[in-house]
């Protein structure tokens, strides 16, 4: 498949079955045309002719994609949400309930496939220093879209593996540029995605520019979209680019309570400078397939990154991280500290990998993944990978797969909870100890509301036991 | 309280208890000694419904009732505490949050009303206070990091605040030092009334120094062979248990605990 006829979505001959990617380009070109800004047009060609090229959703057969299995997309062949035009094409429902309550901080409403609407209300409400940009907005700004062109150009969009984040540079056009200038505490953004209920990819991309000392917490959720129309079934395409400057703080969190037919797909690539730090805490407790990919280059000496996650697979979801902390400067910082529990016939995937460059002296890693098994049918497939090519490191890693523990088991019934309440107690207790890295009480406690909620029963475990 | 008759249990398809019958009433309290390996731990963790304890032959009735068809939460429930000789570290839970809902659970078991957080605060302060526990122990996860004697003393405050009809501590006194052995002791002195019962087992005799049982009986291989009062565990102590197997003394009449249940 070339680029040429890519863009020729309408041509007649199309004989054989086409793959999604295939499918979505034409999607694309046939409501889109050029934007009239040269960079964007260029960026957006290039990668649409890469993913031609590869012309695939990624397999079994790609390393990165091994465990995780795209076949409910392939059968549910979601439409591509083709630019805003396509907006009244397809019913933007609302999600019931909020998922978070009362939490403070300045707060943004995204129905994905709609027009990002930044209003004069959200505006006025910013804490001074942070400014929220829409694409065209960005691009009238020459600052930052020079900071915005480097980070696109580093998006790796070669061969099936990278086919989303192709896609979604070769469909750029929703995206939220999130800046905090140099100095400046923002305090907490809270970003909830709203997903329509609709059979339907949609593409968007955040950028996070933060400038020297700057700090942030971005807090993002996604609400259960409600439906239970199994032809329904949105797939979101998140790109996210980070820049941290000299010294800038930026606390990243998510929870996601989606439901079982809604897809979740996160890339988050950062770029970190001397003395700054990430920290990333996710929540997963829904979701059909939901891949979280979250790549740290630690490009300045002494910058740090500290990720981790608690995860909990129901029904037959899919949850998948890939984890990459990449040391190239001196005495820098990594940690992954990622949870799961896994019930029913669901999934889980942990590849945490860290990169000792050379050079990278005085680097310190930690790595650790820890699952609950709570029926026969689940499976967690776990690789920590550690790469070390400097002297004068630190690392440890290790990954558990096992079940609940018997003794404690049998001790909470002795003392008179029943058995189901006693391992409701001990799965929330070991994903609390994700919960226990945010300092804010009164978020950690709806969390874990959410969590416990959101814990699997346990199935045929009696059956292994006896 | 308790009537255990001809009592055979195995782990893992060995037979550890062959034939224990024990008559435990309102009131009483019964240490049960003997050597490493007599069953002495088995017997409790059969009272308390652990699984992989598999009884073969006889019957345990408490209240009544047959123990042996109620999940180890119903025993718990109906008055059943079991003090572990090794008490399981579960991180992440809170003590107290955990002690909560165990009592509330026993209470909604039993129809009384669930205590509210401030109501069983109050509750385990005063608790605390009567035992001279540090409240530390509150705030810290269940057992995790705490030394035997932490542990030991958090088995016995559990015990105040769940206040059970049949207390059975299991080796609670190894490992004690003699501050630690005197909590232990009055933990189990302030328990004893008319409506309760208590079932010590210990391979030692000191901690009878501080408990003194109504009545005392010694397992050797998987069966009472003597019962007596308080003073068998002193000639215990003195002569060693091989001085039974010698003969020493001749089992009571109509030994295997009747004696007990007089």
């Amino acid at each position: 498949m070339s680029l040429a006829s890519a863009q020729r979505p309408n041509a007649e001959h199309s004989d054989a079955v086409q793959t999604l990617p295939v499918v979505w380009l034409q999607q694309w070109a046939a409501q889109n045309s050029a934007s009239g800004v040269a960079w964007l047009d260029q960026v957006r060609q290039k990668a649409a002719a890469e993913l031609a090229a590869s012309g695939r959703l990624p397999g079994r057969k790609d390393e990165r994609w091994k465990y995780f299995s795209l076949q409910k997309l392939e059968s549910a062949q979601p439409e591509l949400g083709a630019g805003l035009a396509s907006e009244a094409k397809s019913s933007v429902t609302q999600s019931d309930a909020v998922l978070l309550s009362d939490i403070g901080g300045a707060s943004l409403q995204i129905q994905i496939g709609s027009e990002l609407k930044l209003s004069d209300q959200v505006l006025k409400s910013l804490p001074a220093g942070l400014s929220l940009l829409s694409l065209p907005q960005a691009i009238d700004d020459p600052e930052i879209s020079g900071q915005m062109i480097s980070l696109i150009e580093m998006v790796n969009c070669q061969g099936p593996s990278r086919a989303f984040e192709a896609l979604n540079t070769a469909c750029l056009e929703a995206a939220l540029i999130i800046h905090v200038a140099a100095g400046k505490d923002a305090g907490r953004l809270h970003l909830e995605w709203l997903q329509p209920a609709a059979n339907r990819l949609d593409n968007f991309r955040i950028f996070v520019l933060l400038e020297e000392g700057a700090q942030l917490q971005l807090l993002e959720t996604y609400p259960s979209s409600a439906t239970t129309d199994q032809k329904a079934q949105p797939v979101f395409n998140l790109l996210s680019q980070i820049q941290l400057a000299e010294a800038a703080r930026f606390d990243h969190l998510r929870v996601q309570s989606a439901s079982e037919f809604q897809h979740l797909l996160q890339f988050v690539n950062v770029e970190q400078a001397s003395e700054s730090h990430y920290r990333y805490t996710g929540f997963e407790m829904g979701g059909g397939l939901v891949r979280n990919d979250l790549n740290c280059q630690l490009n300045g000496p002494g910058a740090s990154t500290d990720m981790a996650a608690a995860f909990i697979g129901n029904g037959e979801s899919c949850i998948d991280h890939h984890i990459i902390a990449d040391h190239q400067a001196t005495n820098c910082t990594s940690e992954q500290n990622f949870r799961g529990v896994l019930g029913d016939r669901s999934k889980g995937v942990f590849n945490g990998k860290a990169f000792i460059r050379p050079g990278a002296d005085g680097s310190k890693v930690r790595q650790s993944n820890a699952n609950l098994l709570l029926s026969d049918l689940a499976e967690m497939n776990t690789k920590p990978e550690l790469e070390i090519y400097a002297d004068e490191v630190e690392a440890s890693h290790g990954a558990t797969v096992g079940q609940l523990d018997e003794q404690a088991l049998f001790y909470l019934q002795t003392r008179g909870i029943a058995e189901a309440d006693a391992q409701r107690l001990l799965t929330g207790a070991f994903c609390r100890a994700i919960g226990a890295r945010l300092t804010d009480r009164q978020l950690v406690e709806q969390i874990e509301v959410l969590l416990d909620a959101a814990m699997p029963g346990i199935s045929e475990l009696d059956g292994v036991q006896s | 309280m308790l009537e255990i008759k001809n009592l055979h249990a195995q782990v893992g398809g060995k037979e550890i208890l062959k034939g224990l019958s024990l008559s435990v009433q309102a009131g009483e309290v019964h240490a049960i000694m003997g050597p490493n390996g007599s069953g002495k731990s088995t017997l409790g963790n059969v009272i308390a419904g652990r699984e992989g304890y598999e009884v073969t032959q006889g019957e345990v009735l408490y209240k009544g009732e047959n123990l042996l068809e109620m999940a180890p939460e119903e025993r718990a429930c109906s008055g059943i505490f079991l003090a572990f000789q090794y008490p399981v570290e579960i991180p992440g839970v809170n003590n107290t949050y955990f002690l909560r809902a165990a009592l509330n659970a026993q209470r909604k078991f039993r129809g009384e009303p669930e205590l509210d957080s401030m109501q069983f605060l109050k509750l385990v302060r005063e608790k605390l206070e009567i035992l001279h526990i540090s409240d530390d122990l509150l705030h810290r996860a269940v057992n995790e990091g705490f030394s035997g004697g932490e542990k030991k003393r958090n088995e016995i405050f559990q015990m105040a605040v769940l206040e059970p009809s049949l207390a059975i501590l299991d080796e609670t006194d190894s490992g004690l030092d003699i501050d630690a052995l005197r909590l232990v002791a009055d933990g189990v002195n302030r328990l004893r009334r008319a409506d309760k019962a208590i079932i010590v087992i210990t391979h030692y005799q000191r901690l009878l120094d501080h408990i003194v049982p109504d009545y005392v009986h010694v397992l050797a291989d998987g069966k009472i062979s003597a019962s007596g009062g308080a003073d068998l565990a002193i000639k215990l102590e003195e002569r060693g248990y091989t001085w039974l197997e010698r003969g020493g003394i001749a089992p009571l009449p109509g030994s295997n605990g009747a004696a007990a249940g007089a």
